[in-house]
């Protein structure tokens, strides 16, 4: 959503660093190897990223660039995964097993340990059967100008671009700054000079 | 390979976004709208949409919000500013030829939100995407030559001579005017 349809919501980004010759081989080999894979374990809570294609999230299969690569544009998605349990269901379920634990033992209350054995057991049995929260940013990249574009303001998935963009990659990304966009060193020199203005200094 | 070279030691200069954000709305006003970027460019007319959003100075938590039809008209939007309040986010028409593109403007990046590109056709996703990326960088474009045509009289003496002062004297305008509405003095 974004750069295909629909509003446009983007952070712009300045590309430093040169895109190697062969790029097109490296950059399959670079963008399969940190593609989104499903992790082995199905009880893993933490958030799980990688790249997928932008037409279909399943597909994390870049080897056909005529998938991702449009001339000087590279489209393709950040997706992050993360498995959230509902937590009112979980508190719930979690006090009943404990009633259960003590109705078992014939004791009033359930000592620490156990409850938090009861409580790990728990989390593994419903984390396997919760499917996790997906969600996919669209990145494009021109190649030939240095610049890209990323579906999101938020700092958090900025700041996880910039980490999987270098690892990816190699190449460092720098967010736009206004005064990058003057083009001209002894204007943007004079505007770096200016302090606030105060409108109502009547 | 790149024709932009953001400097990452560079600090972002906090006012910069807020004042040109005002300084477009102040200069849609003053100049009807109209203004002639470069001769490659050439002319575009641009006015504030439905939505101005304000922050505290020292805060990028939203103060206050107005939308609906025309807000930088009414009274309250402009005496925000005269409140000390600065603008966090605003929503833009611009006009090239016959194309019209809607944009939210936000910093301090000077980030866009919730962009409204004039056209689309339809085909196949490449088709799609060289025509979106295309208005885009026109988009671009324009933002860059209102930056840069800013930033010219943001520095020049013309800003400390006219410039400012027609600004307070615009938002004071506002305060005197909502004064009046309300009864009281105009301060």
């Amino acid at each position: 959503m974004g750069i295909l349809n629909g509003q446009m919501t983007v952070r712009r980004y300045a590309v430093q660093g040169e895109v190697p010759d062969g790029f097109r081989d490296k950059y399959v080999e670079a963008l399969n190897a940190h593609a989104f894979r499903e992790p082995f374990s199905k009880v893993k809570k933490e958030e799980i990223e990688g790249w997928c294609q932008v037409h279909n999230l399943l597909d994390t299969d870049f080897t056909d660039i005529n998938q991702w690569l449009y001339n000087h544009y590279a489209l393709f998605c950040l997706r992050v995964d993360k498995k959230v349990l509902p937590a009112k269901l979980f508190k719930a379920t979690l006090e009943k097993r404990v009633q259960e634990w003590c109705t078992a033992h014939a004791k009033e209350r359930c000592p620490r340990g156990d409850r938090d054995e009861i409580k790990d057991l728990l989390e593994i049995e419903m984390l396997k059967s919760c499917l996790p929260r997906v969600q996919t940013i669209e990145v494009c990249w021109n190649l030939a100008e240095g610049w890209l574009l990323f579906h999101s303001h938020s700092a958090g998935a900025n700041d996880r671009l910039r980490k999987l963009f270098l690892n990816t990659f190699g190449l460092k990304l720098v967010p736009q700054n206004p005064l990058d966009m003057l083009g001209d060193e002894a204007l943007e020199s004079a505007v770096e000079h200016t302090g606030g203005s105060n409108w109502s200094a009547v | 390979m790149s024709d932009e070279t953001f400097s990452a030691d560079r600090a972002l200069l906090p006012h910069l976004v807020p004042e040109f954000m005002t300084w477009l709305w102040f200069a849609s006003e003053r100049d009807g709208g109209s203004v002639l970027l470069s001769e490659e460019l050439g002319r575009i007319d641009y006015w504030v949409d439905d939505r101005i959003a304000f922050r505290d100075m020292d805060s990028d938590k939203p103060r206050a919000v107005m939308t609906g039809e025309n807000p930088s008209t009414s009274p309250e939007a402009r005496a925000a500013l005269a409140g000390g309040k600065v603008l966090r986010e605003l929503r833009l028409v611009m006009r090239r030829e016959d194309r019209e593109f809607y944009v939210t403007l936000k910093g301090p990046h000077l980030d866009i939100q919730g962009v409204k590109l004039p056209q689309m056709i339809k085909g196949a996703a490449e088709e799609v995407m060289y025509d979106r990326m295309a208005l885009y960088e026109e988009l671009h474009f324009m933002l860059t030559g209102m930056l840069k045509r800013f930033s010219v009289e943001r520095t020049s003496d013309a800003w400390a001579e006219s410039t400012l002062p027609a600004m307070r004297a615009w938002v004071g305008g506002a305060r005197a005017s909502s004064a009046v509405d309300t009864g009281d003095d105009a301060a």
